[in-house]
């Protein structure tokens, strides 16, 4: 007489212990996977809002025509970034999605504020856009280490 | 003393579907996953894209896994992802396990 037990592959200690491996081993591969691209991405945006913000500093206000080439030039350099890292990424560990949220909007809050002050208080400061450049870029390096070391540890 | 089993045990406790080796494998990816695409479940588990389109299937429709198609360009794209009562289930198997383990 076959039981539904029966049915059913047997689990016993040796089985119970190979699968509690396997699930371990498998949300590793996630978190390598999903954090490669994703800390590549956030490690792009902070290099490139940092150059941005420093290279800012070099012009006045009046001076519309090569802060709008920067700008355009930001905003590729930006969407490139975008791109690449979605046509790679191909698994996103689990709170990835809170994780990269509060990266941005935290990148998104100081970036406004640095662009904010810097074009109507300190337009031309080469000192003031070079600390909103490294303050701009710290919450997108605090991300991608987070990616890198937290969770694929 | 009556001779019959008791359902104290944990293996009482696991789930029917997930005992099956292949849909174990997918929940185990997609648990650690806020979502994956089908592509890497399928190259991580060493399946065919008819086998994990079938092992998807049921575990969709016991509720475990939510699929999503769309396109990126013009290149189609599907992503599975774990529901809660997915996780849900997925970790009292995981809890059932490591009791049977010791």
């Amino acid at each position: 007489m076959t039981t539904d037990d029966d049915a059913r592959p047997r689990t016993d200690a040796v089985t119970a212990s190979a699968q509690l491996h396997e699930a371990a081993s498998a949300a590793r591969r996630v978190a390598v996977e999903g954090s490669a691209s994703a800390s590549a991405w956030l490690t792009g945006l902070a290099a490139a809002s940092a150059m941005y913000l420093a290279a800012l500093g070099w012009f006045s206000r009046s001076e519309e025509d090569p802060i709008l080439g920067v700008s355009l030039t930001f905003a590729a350099v930006l969407g490139a970034l975008s791109v690449v890292h979605l046509r790679r990424v191909r698994a996103s560990s689990l709170g990835f999605s809170r994780r990269f949220g509060m990266a941005v909007g935290a990148w998104g809050a100081v970036f406004s504020i640095s662009l904010t002050l810097g074009l109507l208080v300190f337009p031309g400061s080469v000192a003031f856009f070079a600390i909103a450049g490294a303050a701009t870029a710290a919450p997108p390096l605090w991300g991608s280490v987070r990616e890198l070391v937290v969770v694929r540890a | 003393m009556p001779d019959r089993p008791t359902a104290d045990h944990p293996r009482h406790r696991l789930d029917p579907l997930l005992q099956r080796p292949v849909p174990f494998s997918i929940a185990a990816l997609l648990a650690a996953a806020d979502e994956a695409e089908f592509a890497f479940v399928r190259d991580a588990i060493q399946l065919s894209d008819s086998t994990l389109s079938k092992q998807a299937a049921a575990l969709e429709s016991a509720g475990y896994v939510s699929v999503r198609k769309g396109y990126l360009g013009k290149i189609p794209r599907t992503w599975l992802s774990m529901t809660p009562s997915g996780r849900a289930a997925f970790a009292a198997h995981l809890e059932a396990l490591r009791q049977i383990a010791g």
